[in-house]
């Protein structure tokens, strides 16, 4: 792998750029493995990046059906955060913040994180107590957060309409000063190509069609669309088709699959420094360093598998900021598009062991897996390595739907996954 | 969805895949819908998850039919 520095540049300038290998290999995949990892998103390919590079373990196959980061990691709208109010929330997140802080170094991959500070908008006197409640339980987990008044917000987002009349009436909100967007393709093929250097097989365009079932309960191989594989362990990072892979490996899983949609403006020259999302309209938005707005909103209310939205949503997100930002109104939309989410009750991931022996899961994040890639893929390195859940993990496991021990983010903080 | 009895026998496992286990198909798929901006009735519908296709709808009362075969990718 050629390292990406000045020097390197440099002298690859000398000769036309034309000594750059592929950021990653593309190998045949070889009929055994120790571990299989199915799924090729930033959950999957962070797990392949952490179980080399941390646990040492080097033979390793990622199988994607289409091609990296062409699902969820590649439909977000690339926000990081850890503004949660549960303690084990706030530790998995902020782990995750904290890994994304310094991934580009460690990643030798730029990135783009810009923690350009995520401010929560409060629009009730009820909304803006809760507000201060779940700043307090931020700083009492040791997570960064502020409440914000009125005027503080309207120097921070002048577009927005926080007039006495205005069609939600701003209370006040909170600021994340360490939130902010990272690159989202930048993210998987970052560690893509900082895996494959430490000997992972990336195979693209293998989907999985079943799976070869040992006499003892646990999982021997896998057969694809590029033959059958096989395998000591299992991990599964497949978001929105958890239900599906779960089913072919004979167990059912507490999720549902949703459409969640987002939308691309045309560019615009710089009119929002940080990203805004309203508790009233569910509405949130950045600006991308193109200059286009990023903006997304709600899930679609039914379970789906198509990875395109409709229109009554549409027009709940567009109609919330044209209401909330007239100026922005009239401003055109380049794309939209829809992902599929894997939807929880509590809200929250589940993580770690399952029905089958050898077999491990990443999943359940719902609407806010982007921010969650190195910390999910650590946590699943982790348990597929030793074999025990990490601590930061041990909450999120399965069991907890059987224990009721649910980790409710959608009450206490009200976050929409 | 039958409610599993009884109650004081059921095992923790038992009780939480009632409460927490639902069908997540991907596609032909039976579900209940109600038209909130309208008639308020319920009804049945028939749909694909995948295409969005709706194959027919039924009522309340109506035995469900049967599902069509799942077609080859």
């Amino acid at each position: 792998m050629t390292r990406y520095n000045a020097w390197n540049l440099f002298k690859q300038g000398l000769t036309g750029q034309r000594g750059w290998t592929p950021a990653w290999r593309s190998p045949e995949p070889k009929p055994r493995y120790d571990v299989v990892i199915i799924g090729g998103g930033g959950h999957g390919l962070a797990t392949a990046y952490y179980l080399a590079k941390v646990h040492g373990i080097r033979d390793i196959a990622l199988l994607e059906k289409g091609w990296l980061g062409g699902g969820n990691t590649g439909r977000n709208t690339t926000i990081v955060r850890s503004n949660y109010y549960y303690p084990e929330s706030a530790a998995i997140y902020d782990f995750s913040l904290r890994l994304y802080e310094g991934l580009a170094r460690e990643l030798n991959y730029n990135v783009m994180l810009s923690q350009r500070g995520i401010i929560n908008l409060v629009h009730t006197r009820h909304d803006l107590e809760g507000a201060r409640r779940w700043v307090g339980a931020m700083n009492a987990n040791r997570v960064d957060a502020e409440l914000m008044t009125p005027d503080e917000i309207q120097r921070h987002i002048p577009l927005l309409d926080v007039s006495r009349s205005a069609r939600y009436p701003v209370w006040g909100g909170f600021l994340q000063r360490r939130g902010g967007t990272a690159r989202h393709d930048a993210v998987a093929w970052g560690y893509a190509r900082a895996a494959s250097a430490l000997g992972v097989d990336i195979i693209q365009n293998c989907e999985l069609r079943g799976f070869v079932m040992g006499s003892s309960g646990q999982i021997e191989g896998v057969d694809t669309s590029r033959g059958r594989i096989q395998a000591e362990r299992f991990g599964m990072a497949v978001a929105g088709h958890s239900s599906v892979v779960a089913d072919l490996a004979g167990f059912r899983l507490p999720v549902t699959s949703y459409a969640l949609q987002a939308f691309v403006s045309e560019p615009l020259k710089p009119v929002i420094n940080c990203v805004m999302i309203s508790f009233a309209t569910g509405m949130y938005l950045s600006q991308s360093d193109k200059g286009g707005l990023v903006i997304g909103g709600g899930l679609d209310h039914y379970l789906s598998y198509a990875q395109r939205g409709n229109m009554p949503m549409i027009r709940n997100v567009l109609g919330a900021l044209a209401d909330q930002m007239p100026a922005l109104g009239r401003v055109r939309l380049l794309r939209q598009w829809a992902g599929i989410v894997d939807v929880v009750h509590d809200s929250s991931p589940i993580l770690g062991a399952t029905p089958v022996p050898n077999l491990f899961i990443n999943c359940g994040w719902g609407t806010g897996g982007f921010k969650a890639i190195p910390a999910g893929g650590y946590l699943l390195a982790h348990h597929l390595a030793t074999g025990r859940a990490h601590e930061i993990a041990s909450p999120f496991a399965l069991s907890r739907f059987t224990s009721g021990a649910l980790i409710d983010e959608a009450a206490a903080s009200g976050i929409p996954h | 969805m039958v409610r599993p009895e009884p109650y004081p026998q059921l095992t923790d496992p038992q009780w939480g895949a009632y409460l927490f286990l639902r069908d997540n198909t991907k596609g032909w798929f039976r579900e209940r819908w109600v038209h909130v901006h309208g008639c308020r009735q319920w009804f049945n519908l028939i749909r694909n998850t995948v295409s969005h296709q709706i194959l027919l709808s039924y009522r309340m009362d109506e035995k469900p039919p049967q599902l069509p075969p799942a077609e080859l990718p």
